[in-house]
């Protein structure tokens, strides 16, 4: 069965306002978005900056309303719910961020970041045990719940966001570009460390991206997004091996090939 | 033939109150008219602080240079701040990652890139203009004489990185340094940079030192690498032996853990832990901590450069006995 299932999701935003302040002229981040996710799959979404592909992720988790369409997880509408019953749904549901420099506020400890999902859920509250093994779980040693973030890289942040997410054993998490901000070797950590949970854990994951050499190491099934509409959607093989749309073409010709004799063969024009 | 650019035993010393810190430890490379060398290396590796020091752009006086640098043969350290201003965009062009913050919001762009050319060439604000449009239509922008008097917030990312390539290649610098060019670009847009950097300097037959964190970037550009690791190069060579044969371990680890379509792997190579911070770099070879070939003599003192072949140097007592270039399972 189906567990997230988004339907002719639609979003635009204003970017004019008339004389007395009223949106005048708007543009479509999103237009007619239709994805299904399963349970314990990893969806990648791919596309450039502007294609709309964090847009999507905020709708799904319903941190921004859609205009039209819905977003079902689960059998349940996320779309229809509001307040108490929303907040229920979101523990099921999590997101990672891009950039762990703005993702974790820079006045709390370790401990205090990692124990507010806990508080925000209204669940009981967990001992140091607990949290030092969330810390454990991402390759943190325990006794960095005392440090703050600005003691930490980008990938022990990153670390730190991704146990904060899983502390509440969601289902569902949207990764929003999270390895972009990293160094490689630290960008093959993460990677390496997000698959080994999903395989532990079975939860069902979107990855967002403009990455696509990534792509095949995190994702079964990819959708590529451009300007707003999903182009092109199948499994990691087909659509690599044999795109159909001249968009996918053109990203996938534009990926770099990490060798020198690749690049022998292409003309320098252009 | 003199190189372009010869850098020879550079060391930063960065001093911080009574403690100073060796940021980066004698950097040797060079580049010829024609070539591009890439630098690679990962965040904290000393890669900037390297590159900015050749057009002297360290400032402040708690930054100690040694060694030398050599632009066509003359000795650029120890220069006046007066020398050096003749020296950069006229011989050394700069490219740097984020174009945005490279234009002054306030101009129109053509007027930024005339402005090089009137300061150094001594050309009219006619010349200068005339210039502008030249160069942004030899970067690829359409309706160049339109564009020349719009400014840096109507252009796009690309279109930007266009303009600031134009800019730097407006005196005919014998030397391009191009810091992350396309680290802030789509692919796309990347691809077209590359392409556009790659046509220039086979009109232009100027040097480049292109600076990445990106092995496939460098991968389509470079003849050279020189890889960097906190603060020292540790392999330098052409781009092909480099690739296909790596003498240092480090640069065998970002190799694999570089992500490529054509992978068939489950799962991506990584490098356990982390790059130490800037002065706490261990005794021995800096690598050592975190190499998986690493054996007792390694953590004993500093490793010395040697030569692979005459093209080729790596910073590795066991170069010669390991064979990096069949991957370990």
């Amino acid at each position: 069965m189906k567990q997230l299932l988004v339907r002719g999701l639609h979003k635009s935003f204003p970017v004019k306002y008339d004389w007395r302040g009223r949106p005048s002229r708007f543009v479509e981040a999103v237009t007619g978005v239709n994805l299904e996710i399963n349970g314990g799959e990893t969806l990648a979404l791919v596309g450039e900056s502007g294609s709309g592909k964090s847009t999507v992720a905020r709708l799904i988790l319903q941190l921004i309303r859609p205009d039209v369409g819905s977003v079902e997880f689960d059998g349940e509408q996320l779309t229809a719910l509001r307040g108490r019953e929303l907040r229920r749904m979101r523990r099921r549901l999590q997101i990672i961020f891009q950039d762990p420099y703005s993702s974790l506020d820079p006045s709390l400890s370790i401990r205090d970041i990692l124990s507010e999902p806990f508080r925000v859920h209204h669940l009981e509250s967990v001992g140091s045990t607990r949290l030092e093994k969330l810390l454990e779980d991402v390759g943190l040693r325990g006794s960095f719940l005392t440090r703050m973030p600005h003691e930490l890289s980008g990938g022990q942040r990153q670390r730190v966001a991704i146990a904060r997410a899983l502390a509440v054993e969601p289902e569902f998490i949207a990764c929003d570009e999270i390895v972009s901000a990293l160094d490689v070797s630290t960008r093959a950590q993460i990677l390496n460390l997000l698959s080994a949970l999903q395989a532990e854990r079975g939860v069902s994951m979107l990855f967002i991206t403009h990455d696509l050499a990534i792509v095949p190491f995190i994702a079964r099934r990819v959708a590529v997004i451009y300007l707003g509409r999903i182009v092109e959607q199948g499994t990691v093989d087909e659509v690599f091996s044999r795109p159909q749309h001249a968009y996918t073409k053109a990203l996938l010709a534009a990926v770099p090939v990490p060798d020198p004799a690749a690049r022998a063969r292409e003309s320098p024009e252009g | 033939m003199t190189p372009t650019l010869e850098v020879r035993d550079l060391t930063i010393t960065l001093r911080r109150g009574e403690r100073s810190i060796v940021a980066v430890r004698d950097a040797c490379f060079a580049i010829f008219p024609g070539r591009t060398l890439g630098l690679v290396g990962e965040s904290g590796a000393g890669k900037s602080l390297t590159s900015m020091s050749i057009p002297g752009l360290l400032a402040g006086g708690d930054i100690d240079m040694h060694g030398s640098i050599r632009l066509l043969g003359r000795e650029l350290v120890g220069l006046s701040e007066r020398d050096l201003m003749r020296i950069r965009s006229k011989q050394i062009g700069m490219v740097f990652q984020e174009p945005r913050q490279s234009f002054n919001p306030a101009f129109k762009v053509g007027e930024q890139i005339a402005e090089t050319v009137r300061w150094h060439d001594g050309a009219s604000r006619r010349a200068g203009r005339n210039r502008a449009v030249e160069l942004l239509g030899l970067t690829g922008i359409d309706n160049a004489a339109q564009r020349v008097d719009d400014y840096p917030h109507t252009f796009s990312g690309g279109m930007l990185q266009r303009a600031m390539i134009a800019m730097a290649i407006a005196c005919r610098p014998a030397m391009l340094i191009a810091d992350e060019p396309t680290a802030a670009l789509d692919v796309t847009v990347q691809a077209q940079i590359l392409k556009l950097l790659k046509r220039l300097q086979a009109t232009l037959g100027m040097a480049i030192l292109f600076v990445s964190h990106d092995m496939a970037t460098v991968a389509q550009l470079c003849d050279d690498v020189a890889v960097m690791y906190a603060g020292e190069i540790v392999e330098c060579g052409p781009a092909l032996d480099i690739y296909r044969r790596p003498r240092h371990p480090y640069t065998q680890g970002i190799l694999r853990s570089v992500p490529n379509l054509k992978m068939q792997h489950l799962e991506l190579y990584s490098i356990p832990g982390s790059m130490p911070p800037v002065g706490q770099h261990p005794p021995g070879c800096r690598f050592e901590p975190r190499c998986p070939y690493a054996i007792e003599a390694c953590g004993v003192g500093p490793i010395a450069m040697e030569n692979v072949n005459d093209a080729h140097v790596a910073r590795c007592i066991r170069m010669h006995e390991l064979n990096l270039a069949e991957v370990p399972a």
